[in-house]
């Protein structure tokens, strides 16, 4: 129903309401107040008869439009029927039991409309998720620009992205350079300087710069398109306590409206054949107070609303959560394996230690700079090398590098290499690749380059321990390299060269031995293990389809303290369900033992319970949308 | 073929579920309707779909006659 008309039912409701209870409790004026009270009563109950006929005519008759009608129609019948007229219905007060029934449709009026504002308004945070979708892209074409849909634009065709616009796709920057914001997008609220060559996704925006983009992907594939379309799928699975409410709700209606049956009937029969008079007023009163809690709104509404607000903040989080049902595996966890390349550690080498002097050192980072391998980037990379001339750069397959710079013979590479060009060298001892080197046949000293471990994993190891979680590390690589990462960001346990299944056989042991294991791989070859933890996280984004289709959760950042984030919200998001179901059950079941216990317990009361216990399941619920406290601060990537 | 329709004006979830099924019912049809979100995707065979929305449609209007849908590009 229109938020417009529900307002104009509620104030006509109200109007006739006041004057009938005074000329009721005042003046006793049967022949006034009773048609006063029906034309409140009707007032706000006619969209409720409307809709009550129309679900009848379908067959669905416990509905809640029906049984409110029920319970305030029957607080006008037993008040007609049960009271004598000279004596009760003409002295003052007369006609409470009717004021209980248009009293009953007003708050259910008002608690409608509560509720539609309260879900409006979660929906809006949950749509301001989904409106990162731009809907439509500045591209340029013959020689001019032109604004199209989105999924009109052609890999390779270049975008125009003005300053405070949202980029549609995804690509490389041509030309341009500026801060983009990527929150939409990672939860990283602090923006990245991106100049040419930068990659950009789709969803964040360009906050200064004017960038021309070439497009690497096609609207539907980019990254803003795919993570709307994994946050939307999200809701279709549902979590395990959504199932069991849907289940509940089908039974507890029919179940509640039979007890009221039951109350309306059975104690005032016994008692009449015991003799002891007539009490069904009394006791009917009683039942249409069962009725008005028989409805249930507040779990129907607002658990699926707590699960769909869960999947929002974690969004927020950068975390992208492919399903409700996710959040109670997740929440439970007691292992956090991880991988090492790329997940712990940066993926990428560098430098960590050399022996060299200054002069040595350019020239070894001139010679590497000859080659195109991880490692010789990451020697050519530590040092300025412009102006030193480097000639017949030669690669020794598996050994190592031999160039001339500035007509020195540079030797770079294992210690076998410098024995071939008979270089006497010293033995270095390091877990990490090291790096000898021989400067015109001397040896010069060594370099060390190691995959760097990432700033944030020490700290998101810190806090699985502070969070009783233990840590375990799977890795491919050497055992020296695994021991000396694991010691350094102090994780529990390491298994390394492990092939993937063998990683595979480590996760079903634990899970063996009862654990329930989270596996945080960045997701190229990752996938089979994905499968089979309790949750996988793909770390890094969108980049492997395999590894999206395998986790149960995608981490837009290459940040594991967002993994930890997520879970501490996963948490918080399963106990507000479990507050929304155990605490609207007992407030339900409290109004109804209240109501058979004591005797005339007011109707209106009653209704007042069961409407405020939706709206405050409601409101819990959206609190599942706010993830502030977890949100990680922004830090250096590495150290 | 799966289409998607924004359906603005339910306001209960149950309200959702129960239109969610008897949309299921139509034959050869897959319906999901997010009460969130307020989003329908009906998925048909290519060669019925005009007829099955026409049903869909049909059916919306007598089980919410206050709702309003309209095709997302």
């Amino acid at each position: 129903m229109k938020k417009k008309s529900r307002i104009i039912s509620i104030a006509l409701c109200a109007a006739l309401f006041v004057p009938a209870v005074l000329f009721d409790k005042i003046g006793g004026l049967f022949a006034v107040y009773l048609p006063l009270y029906a034309l409140a009563w009707f007032a706000a109950a006619r969209t409720v008869i409307v809709k009550a006929a129309r679900n009848i005519r379908r067959g669905v008759i416990f509905d809640e439009n029906f049984l409110m009608l029920v319970a305030s129609v029957g607080a006008f019948v037993i008040n007609l029927v049960f009271s004598d007229f000279k004596t009760e219905l003409c002295a003052p007060g007369g006609g409470e039991a009717m004021m209980d029934g248009v009293l009953v449709m007003l708050l259910y009026q008002i608690g409608e409309l509560f509720q539609s504002m309260a879900v409006g308004k979660s929906r809006k945070g949950i749509k301001q998720l989904l409106s990162m979708r731009p809907d439509s892209a500045m591209v340029e074409r013959n020689g001019g620009e032109e604004e199209v849909f989105p999924d009109e634009v052609e890999i390779g065709e270049i975008i125009v992205v003005r300053p405070g616009e949202r980029i549609a796709i995804d690509g490389v920057i041509e030309s341009g350079s500026g801060y983009i914001d990527a929150s939409a997008i990672t939860g990283e609220s602090e923006p990245r300087a991106a100049t040419v060559g930068c990659e950009v996704q789709s969803g964040s925006i360009s906050t200064d710069g004017l960038l021309k983009v070439r497009t690497t992907k096609e609207f539907g594939e980019s990254t803003a398109s795919k993570m709307l379309r994994l946050v939307e799928e999200a809701s279709d699975k549902k979590a395990a306590q959504e199932t069991f409410i849907t289940k509940f709700a089908k039974v507890y209606t029919p179940l509640v409206c039979l007890a009221a049956l039951i109350v309306a009937i059975v104690p005032p029969l016994a008692v009449m054949l015991s003799g002891g008079g007539n009490v069904w007023g009394q006791w009917i009163y009683t039942a249409l107070s069962l009725l008005v809690v028989s409805c249930p709104c507040a779990l129907v509404i607002s658990v699926p609303l707590t699960f769909f607000g869960g999947i929002g903040g974690a969004a927020k989080l950068g975390a992208l959560v492919k399903g409700a049902d996710a959040f109670s595996p997740f929440r439970r966890a007691t292992v956090i394996a991880f991988d090492k390349t790329g997940t712990i550690t940066e993926g990428k080498f560098s430098v960590v230690e050399c022996t060299l002097g200054e002069l040595d050192t350019r020239l070894a980072a001139a010679a590497e700079s000859m080659f195109n391998h991880p490692i010789a980037k990451s020697v050519a990379a530590y040092r300025e090398t412009d102006g030193l001339e480097c000639e017949n750069a030669e690669d020794i397959a598996g050994m190592g590098i031999i160039a001339t710079v500035c007509g020195k013979r540079v030797v770079i590479g294992k210690k076998e290499l410098l024995e071939c060009e008979n270089v006497e060298y010293v033995e270095y001892s390091t877990p990490y690749t090291t790096l000898y080197v021989g400067i015109d046949g001397q040896f010069a000293g060594v370099i060390v380059v190691a995959d760097t471990i990432k700033q944030t994993s020490r700290t998101a190891i810190e806090e699985c321990r502070r969070l009783g979680i233990k840590t375990v590390m799977l890795t491919g690589d050497r055992e020296e390299v695994a021991a000396a990462v694991a010691k350094s960001v102090g994780i529990d346990e390491y298994f390394a060269e492990l092939l993937p299944e063998e990683k595979v056989a480590i996760v079903k042991n634990l899970q063996a031995a009862g654990e329930r294991v989270v596996f945080c791989g960045d997701g190229i070859n990752d996938a089979p293990t994905l499968a089979t933890a309790d949750i996988g996280c793909a770390m890094g984004g969108l980049g492997s389809d395999a590894a999206i289709e395998a986790s149960d959760v995608v981490i837009m950042k290459d940040d594991l303290r967002s993994v930890i984030a997520a879970k501490r919200h996963a948490g918080r998001v399963v106990s507000i369900a479990m507050q929304n179901i155990i605490g609207s059950l007992l407030i339900k079941l409290a109004i109804m033992i209240l109501a058979i216990v004591i005797a005339d317990f007011p109707l209106w009361i009653a209704i007042i319970g069961d409407v405020g216990v939706c709206l405050v399941a409601i409101f819990n619920a959206m609190r599942a949308l706010s993830v502030k406290k977890y949100a990680p601060p922004a830090a250096k990537q590495t150290e | 073929m799966t289409k998607t329709y924004s359906i603005e004006g339910i306001d209960c979830a149950n309200c959702a579920k129960r239109l969610e099924d008897t949309l299921n019912k139509i034959p050869q049809t897959q319906a999901r309707l997010s009460f969130a979100t307020e989003r329908l995707k009906i998925t048909a065979p290519d060669e019925h779909f005009d007829a099955v929305m026409k049903e869909v449609r049909r059916v919306t209007k007598i089980l919410e006659p206050d709702a309003v849908m309209a095709e997302l590009r």
